[in-house]
């Protein structure tokens, strides 16, 4: 047994798969030699080494982009390697998204927003792949057709435990498309940002009812939970964000108030109303994250909102599941 | 080989009759394991999106082709693997980055994409070090050598389910996978004192 032949053992050896005579001849040779015997503890360091490297997460949307990239090419197989050539842009922003906040989430749903509505568009969006310069349209599918409109519906926020302390339940439904997926990000209360976010995801069809999804909630009072969820539908990816106030036990929200809003960004404005009068507020694939300030006048939360986001082009329409935030140019929600 | 596994076998088979709701979940079981190893492999966030989505693409067009004899883990496997010593093969015609570039423009985004596996502040920046170093040398590999040490290492992968995956035959896999250790080990024989002393048998 020689150095050599040491080397070319030395996985095997270190397995314990060599045959009981040549495990014994290495094992004398290496009592001998001790550069055979630096060798080998370094390369079980080494071993040891790669057997832990942790799992690396897939970005954001991820899985989203996929099932996107094969139902569009379904529909419109020739338009796949355009698309292909967006989706790790979409990714790529998502990730960003997370590690930086989501006041970024504003510009990301610029980006997630678009979706293809003419054969214009799309020629200048090939000759220019890096820039996305496809006009946000109301509802119109890939194909530029305006067959049903997709929808998410968040349909009941209910206290399922209120003895206990609150746990949260949602109901979600996807309306105007056959089948569709959506995933859920609960974001800390009053961290915009996810760190390490649970994650939920659903695949929703019209035919099958999805799951309730519950939320057990440590609750603080006046803070919110808050929702975020990507979907996708008929091959178009939407996003929608939900707060959910958490209700104060010693009081009503009062339903009219008097208070200056921060400078912040939508969803930022979005959440802060939710809380402080109490109620739900919908946030549906708005792009704008103009600043905004408010000013003290006595309001409702649906003329807080709308005050705030005047000009913006987002139509607010209060329902009982909490007020909608959704594009003007859009058909109105599903109410119950 | 293990064959698919019942439960993928029927996604398998709703899948290809069109559904796509059953594929969304194969995808969903997959997608880590497929990204992880892109990114073990390229070393890159953007590349391995890349990677990893196209070969979930290629493989809802080519759902026909799979065989059920081979479960659906390997032969994404092969695909993933397929692409990445694909695009290699074409990106060797042009210039190519270097290493440290890589490196240095991920350094950000490496710590937020890691598991947490919760240890003290210390120990995780001598995890987070050993694992740049490991990270860097891993990609110092020729790509065949490369596929293999993550298959093996990071995906838990055995000897017989390399062979199927790189389609080559076992003692092959074997001497290929020892020679990349022994080039790992070399290389990074300087920082041994970083990997803490191993627990294997046969000490």
């Amino acid at each position: 047994m020689n150095c050599a032949k040491v080397e070319e053992l030395s996985s095997e050896y270190i397995t314990g798969m060599l045959p009981a005579p040549l495990e014994q001849a290495v094992r004398t040779h290496v009592q001998s030699c001790p550069a055979c015997a630096a060798d080998l503890e370094t390369l079980k360091r080494v071993w040891t080494g790669l057997d832990a490297l942790p799992a690396v997460e897939p970005p954001l949307f991820f899985h989203e982009n996929v099932m996107s990239a094969i139902e569009r090419q379904a529909v419109l197989p020739s338009r796949l390697s355009g698309w292909r050539m967006l989706l790790p842009q979409l990714g790529r922003v998502a990730a960003s998204t997370l590690a930086t906040g989501l006041a970024v989430a504003a510009l990301g749903w610029t980006l997630l927003l678009p979706t293809l509505s003419g054969t214009e568009e799309y020629a200048a969006q090939q000759a220019n792949p890096g820039v996305l310069t496809v006009p946000r349209t109301a509802d119109e599918d890939s194909l530029g057709t305006t067959a049903a409109v997709p929808r998410l519906k968040i349909e009941r926020i209910t206290v399922v435990n209120p003895e206990v302390g609150p746990s949260y339940q949602f109901m979600i439904r996807l309306e105007g498309a056959s089948r569709g997926t959506a995933r859920l990000h609960l974001l800390p209360d009053n961290a915009l940002s996810a760190k390490t976010v649970p994650v939920q995801r659903l695949i929703l069809r019209t035919d099958v009812p999805a799951p309730p999804l519950v939320v057990p909630f440590t609750a603080v009072e006046g803070k919110s939970i808050n929702l975020f969820a990507s979907w996708t539908a008929n091959g178009v990816v939407r996003t929608t964000y939900l707060f959910v106030p958490i209700p104060r036990n010693d009081a009503l929200p009062p339903e009219r108030q008097s208070f200056g809003l921060p400078v912040g960004t939508l969803p930022e404005i979005a959440r802060e109303v939710a809380v402080r009068y109490g109620q739900p507020v919908i946030l549906e694939d708005t792009a704008n994250k103009r600043m905004l300030s408010l000013t003290a006048v006595e309001q409702t939360a649906t003329e807080a909102l709308r005050r705030a986001l005047r000009g913006q082009g987002v139509q607010v329409l209060p329902s009982a599941q909490g007020i909608f935030v959704r594009p003007a140019a859009a058909a109105p929600p599903v109410l119950r | 080989m293990a064959a698919a596994s019942g439960d993928d076998r029927d996604l398998i088979e709703r899948s290809r009759g069109g559904d796509v709701a059953a594929f969304d979940l194969l995808v969903r079981r997959y997608e880590k394991q497929v990204y992880s190893t892109a990114y073990r492999l390229t070393g890159s966030y953007d590349d391995a999106s890349d990677i990893a989505q196209e070969a979930f693409l290629r493989a809802w067009n080519n759902l026909r082709s799979f065989r059920g004899d081979a479960a659906f883990s390997t032969w994404i496997f092969r695909i993933a693997t397929n692409i990445f010593l694909d695009e290699r093969k074409r990106a060797r015609s042009r210039p190519q980055r270097s290493l440290e570039d890589v490196m240095a423009l991920e350094e950000n985004m490496v710590t937020r994409q890691f598991e947490d596996t919760g240890p003290s502040p210390q120990d995780r920046i001598e995890m987070r070090e050993r694992q740049e170093v490991l990270e860097r040398a891993i990609l110092s590999l020729p790509e065949a050598q490369r596929v293999m040490v993550v298959l093996y290492h990071t995906q838990e992968r055995s000897y017989e389910e390399i062979a199927e995956i790189m389609n080559l035959p076992m003692g092959t896999v074997k001497s290929r996978l020892n020679r990349a250790r022994l080039a790992l080990k070399n290389r990074l024989a300087p920082a041994a004192e970083l990997f803490p002393v191993s627990e294997s048998p046969n000490t």
